[in-house]
């Protein structure tokens, strides 16, 4: 009974082969995987409260101006926290929280965006979704950061958003973890933690606002 | 192998069809995968099937794979190695259907639902699915695996075994 063993070896030569053509496919693939990369890293849990964004009384962000934040603001009165629009909301914001991320609700993601200092650059969005998302529709100047290719981007967006004082960082929304990954690669590469917020809503909600659309690349035409 | 059985496979029909339709279904759900490495990646990241210390095994895993079912569908529809390439497939579905088992009942405790009211995307390529239908699938591909390799005929192969010593085709 020699055809069992000899099958199986054909297997291991056959898996062997085909495991290292998927291998070489991905090394050629210009979407494929870093093998070394650690793609969910989180960030430790924050030791204490992280420092909360100065907010109006009702829990929308404080007007931003040119200053950037620090870490010394006051923190809002408990009624003002933000609420979230569900609980899969308000858990992602309890985890972003515990990550020493600061969860922004929709509403202040749209008082950022329509405040007039918003053109002169005080809250810069950051679009964490693949580069084929942000191509079919992003928000108005945000920029591209895909947390699996930093390599494409992550440069021109640390360049801005080492100085912006307030930047916000979505993804699809929710349980969407990639604004998290995004947020967490900014601040590994020295962006001040406290001056990024994580959309929660993320493009989800944004679009089922009706809110504008830009297309195409950064600065391109709306729909 | 009773002797009716025996004809059937003889004729090489049950082979190739088995050959075509999982070697199909491979190439089909190899190439879904891999236009979308990240996709398969964070879906793999949700079985919880790798130690989170060694991100490298996860990693090489999602990349690997879908060419590796791309490069087994090939061998089987061109009737190269088909035992082995079978033996393989096999073997994957045998982990990855397991896993999806266990996911789904975990969505379905969690949802307090039935199982077959469980859909989600289960990294199989082709997005978000009912459970019960992926499962279904996956089962009726383990199934011509089986005939694959029970099989005696290795008619319309181009080279059925690739070791020394195969039936000759």
């Amino acid at each position: 009974m020699k055809e069992p063993p000899r099958t199986l070896l054909e297997a291991c030569l056959v898996g062997a082969v085909a495991l290292g053509l998927g291998l070489a496919a991905n090394a050629l693939n210009p979407d494929g995987l870093a093998i070394r990369r650690d793609y969910f890293r989180t960030a430790e849990p924050a030791p204490a409260a992280p420092p909360p964004v100065a907010r109006q009384a009702d829990g929308a962000p404080a007007p931003a101006d040119a200053t950037p934040r620090g870490k010394t603001e006051s923190a809002p009165a408990e009624s003002a926290a933000p609420a979230f629009a569900d609980a899969e909301e308000a858990a992602t914001a309890e985890r972003l929280r515990e990550r020493g991320l600061q969860p922004w609700t929709h509403a202040q993601a749209v008082e950022a965006f329509e405040n007039p200092m918003h053109a002169a650059g005080a809250t810069l969005f950051v679009d964490a979704r693949k580069d084929e998302e942000y191509g079919a529709g992003h928000v108005p100047g945000a920029w591209p950061l895909d947390h699996y290719h930093l390599e494409r981007s992550l440069d021109d967006v640390l360049a801005v958003a080492r100085d912006a004082p307030q930047v916000v960082v979505y993804c699809h929304g929710k349980d969407c973890n990639d604004s998290e990954l995004a947020a967490q690669d900014l601040v590994g590469f020295g962006v001040d933690e406290s001056r990024i917020a994580v959309y929660v809503g993320g493009w989800t909600a944004w679009t089922a606002a009706g809110l504008p659309v830009e297309t195409g690349p950064r600065g391109g035409e709306g729909p | 192998m009773p002797s009716g059985l025996r004809r059937v496979d003889e004729s090489g029909v049950p082979l190739l069809v088995a050959r075509l339709v999982v070697g199909g279904a491979f190439i089909w759900l190899g190439l879904l995968k891999l236009q979308d490495p990240v996709a398969f990646l964070k879906a793999l990241r949700e079985y919880d099937m790798f130690p989170p210390a060694h991100p490298w095994l996860m990693n090489a895993t999602a990349a690997a794979l879908p060419g590796a079912e791309i490069a087994c569908g090939l061998l089987l529809m061109l009737g190269v190695g088909v035992r082995g390439a079978a033996l393989f497939l096999l073997v994957l579905l045998a982990v990855f259907t397991t896993a999806i088992a266990a996911r789904a009942s975990e969505l379905a405790h969690q949802g307090s639902l039935a199982l077959c009211a469980v859909a989600f995307d289960c990294g199989c390529g082709a997005g978000v699915q009912n459970a019960c239908r992926k499962l279904a699938e996956n089962t009726g591909l383990v199934l011509l695996c089986l005939v694959v390799l029970a099989s005696r005929s290795r008619r319309w192969c181009w080279r059925g075994a690739l070791l020394r010593g195969g039936t000759p085709g």
